[in-house]
């Protein structure tokens, strides 16, 4: 009892149906997650565990019924007389001719082993009657093997990718150097097999950088970044930012803004305190972006409120920025202590001004900096092969158009009559053309005394 | 250069709208004017591809980017399909009943978007965004004839025994039109996988990442299942005829939905390419 228990579980597991429930719960899982925004809430379909348990159900499903797929059209052989469905293609035709009909069967077969189709024959005992199976192209059957093959490797390299994929945001100021560890990354996500001593510890120094904000994305005109290790000593990159790749690692640029130098002296021109503060970048609407942020230094209970204003132009009293590459670059500058307002104006770069009788803020420069993402996936080496193995699959299923036919040659008083059915799974349109084409090909081969029409 | 697209264009509309009038006038009234709307349709085939042509040249790269250009060359390459099929198919003449109307309303809905020529940047422009694109309409234009032919499926079905000159003289008999109906949505649905895969290794390479659960990408992916439950119906449950040309139409909607609706929605990174103001 249990063991049909468990045998009616297994097969229903490796069943279409089975696949079928699977896709369904997951579209309407996707479904949810669409309609539900994602981000910034608990509750995150696309990476829940039950979304992942779905995914592999899938993934053993599709790889048993392949399995089971493989099996039978392995089976399936040319060479051996097969039935075909009572729905195929019909008729008949009588041929006039001296010949036996045994000759005539063989002759018959002849005919479709040179069209290049498999064959076998075999006389009916007790009966004058010769049967003859002919089939061709059954590698379409591959084709939808292949294409769930190439499913099981796509999803099989997302599973591994996403376990031990790695990706991570820095920021970098021109001038300065990342190197490629944990704690350098300002944010980062593992999957669940990376380990902290995998990563690369690389150097990356950002040398130079030309970028600006292009319709709300930032477009890089030229950048130059120093790579140095261990293992490949120094690498320099000089490019617009595309195509980054260094040790199975790509590189992508994620957003830009300024870092303006704040350098508070003494009145002896001493150093204080001194930071490149790195800006924030605020995307608005594809033709407005804002560079503001705010500075606490609490060693001189100074608040420091910034906005760059790369292409500085005025409106009335109104001072704004035109765009953001930096044409005439302008820093606006509120600095209060506690709450008195010690500065509230804008600075070019050199500027230099008394905030109190012994402090001074001086602003030398400002650099751009950078924000990187570095990625570590190996999953596209499996998904894209996939994709095209996938296609390729599809390709056979399409172009190959699996043909099989029984032909039955009795023996009656003028010759023979030859009995012909043809049957195809797919496209039977187009197979019912080719029946046709192949019956009228016969008949003209065969002298033709009659025939009954398609059933 | 732009006057003669706007031109062109509506040159072209006032063709569809008038092949649109005649093919539904042809339908209701028992008229056997077919060929001449077909005729009227390849008229207006003819300045529309000067106009998405002239765009082209204009803003330097392919009718791909703003919701615009998007509709225009979609219904383009529907209603061309369209046409290449009455070559092969010369039966399929009152397709055009559904066919042309559709892409009709799809162009108008275009036209009353920005036509504001916007441009990529550099780092967007790689052949992946080509073949992504190429087969986003190929599918597009299949999946739209597939669900014309299972509207007529039910027509033609309904009507049974009674039904009238046109359905029989211009269209298959049921089964064949189920048959091709299968066909065309299982070739848009090759085409669909090929635009993820394209569209995939093209994110993979600007961005770092194949897939983002992008509210686009995801629609996309959601027509892709749908389709590939409806070959899996079709193969595992023998969802044929009546059954299988009512879920092709039910779909077709999500379909439209993630190649026209989204972009309204949500805010995505196809939104980039999608510009509806």
């Amino acid at each position: 009892m249990k063991s049909k228990w468990i045998t009616e579980f297994w097969r229903f597991f490796q069943s279409r149906k089975f696949a079928l429930i699977i896709l369904t719960v997951l579209l309407i899982l996707i479904v949810a997650g669409v309609l539900v925004p994602q981000k910034n809430v608990d509750y995150k379909i696309f990476s829940a565990w039950y979304f992942y348990l779905l995914g592999i159900l899938l993934f053993i499903n599709t790889l048993l019924c392949n399995l089971k797929q493989v099996q039978r059209v392995s089976k399936i052989s040319g060479y051996k007389i097969f039935t075909l469905p009572p729905n195929a293609f019909q008729t008949s035709f009588d041929i006039t001719s001296a010949m036996d009909y045994a000759a005539l069967a063989e002759r018959i077969s002849q005919t479709f082993t040179s069209w290049g189709y498999q064959t076998a024959k075999k006389q009916i005992p007790d009966q004058e009657t010769v049967k003859i199976s002919a089939q061709k192209g059954q590698g379409g059957r591959w084709g939808v093997i292949v294409f769930h093959l190439s499913f099981l490797i796509i999803l099989g390299s997302v599973f591994y990718g996403n376990l031990t994929k790695m990706e991570g945001i820095t920021y970098v100021g021109v001038g300065q150097t990342f190197t490629e560890r944990e704690q350098d990354y300002f944010k980062i996500t593992r999957g669940l097999l990376f380990r902290e001593n995998q990563h690369l510890n690389f150097q990356m120094t950002l040398n130079r950088v030309k970028a600006r904000y292009s319709q709300g994305y930032p477009d890089v005109d030229n950048l130059t970044l120093v790579f140095r290790d261990q293992v490949k000593g120094t690498t320099y990159y000089q490019g617009n930012g595309e195509n980054i790749a260094y040790r199975g690692m790509r590189i992508f640029i994620d957003n830009m803004g300024f870092a303006p130098a704040l350098v508070f002296t003494d009145d002896r021109n001493q150093l204080i305190y001194g930071t490149f503060k790195k800006i924030q970048t605020e995307f608005h609407s594809e033709n407005r972006v804002t560079f503001e942020d705010q500075l606490d230094i609490q060693s001189l209970n100074l608040k420091v409120f910034l906005k760059f204003l790369p292409d500085a132009a005025k409106k009335g009293d109104k001072v704004y920025s035109k765009s953001s590459q930096p044409k005439n670059p302008l820093l606006y500058l509120r600095i209060l202590s506690g709450n008195r307002k010690l500065f509230d104006g804008t600075l070019k770069t050199g500027a230099k001004v008394k905030l109190g009788d012994n402090l001074f803020l001086n602003y030398p420069e400002y650099r751009h900096w950078v924000s990187f993402r570095l990625v570590r996936d190996v999953s596209p080496a499996g998904i894209f092969p996939g994709f095209f193995i996938g296609i390729g699959g599809l390709a056979i299923y399409y172009l190959r158009l699996p043909s099989r036919f029984l032909i039955s040659v009795e023996k009656n008083e003028k010759g023979a009559t030859v009995k012909i059915a043809g049957y195809t799974d797919k496209f039977k349109e187009v197979f019912k053309k080719k029946f046709e084409h192949i019956v009228k090909k016969l008949q003209q081969e065969y002298e033709e005394t009659g025939r009954e029409g398609i059933v | 250069m732009y006057r003669w697209e706007v031109i062109l264009l509506w040159v072209s509309v006032s063709f569809y709208v008038t092949a649109s009038v005649l093919y539904v006038f042809s339908f209701i009234f028992r008229k056997d004017w077919y060929g001449k709307a077909s005729l009227v349709t390849f008229s207006g085939i003819v300045p529309h591809t000067v106009s998405i042509v002239l765009r082209w040249i204009e803003s330097g790269h392919g009718p791909y980017v703003t919701f615009y250009e998007v509709t225009i060359s979609d219904t383009w390459v529907a209603l061309l399909l369209f046409l290449l099929v009455q070559f092969k198919y010369k039966k399929l003449e009152l397709l055009g009943v559904f066919v042309v109307p559709v892409s009709f309303l799809l162009i108008g809905l275009g036209v009353m978007s920005s036509a504001q020529i916007y441009h990529t940047p550099a780092s967007f422009q790689t052949y992946w965004l080509f073949v992504h694109i190429i087969f986003a309409k190929l599918a597009f234009g299949s999946i739209l004839l597939g669900t014309g032919l299972s509207v007529f499926y039910l027509i033609k079905e309904k009507k049974g025994q009674f039904a009238h000159q046109a359905l029989n003289k211009h269209l298959p008999d049921l089964d064949t039109i189920d048959e091709l109906g299968y066909r065309f949505i299982a070739f848009g649905f090759l085409h669909l996988g090929i635009m993820i895969a394209a569209g995939s290794i093209w994110a993979n390479k600007a961005w770092g990442r194949y897939w983002g659960w992008d509210p686009v990408e995801t629609w996309s992916l959601i027509s892709w299942l749908i389709y590939g439950l409806y070959l899996h119906l079709r193969l595992t449950w023998g969802w044929r005829g009546r059954k299988s040309a009512w879920y092709a139409i039910a779909v077709f909607a999500i379909m439209l939905f993630s190649i026209f609706g989204v972009v309204y929605l949500y805010h995505s990174v196809h939104s980039y390419y999608l510009k509806l103001s």
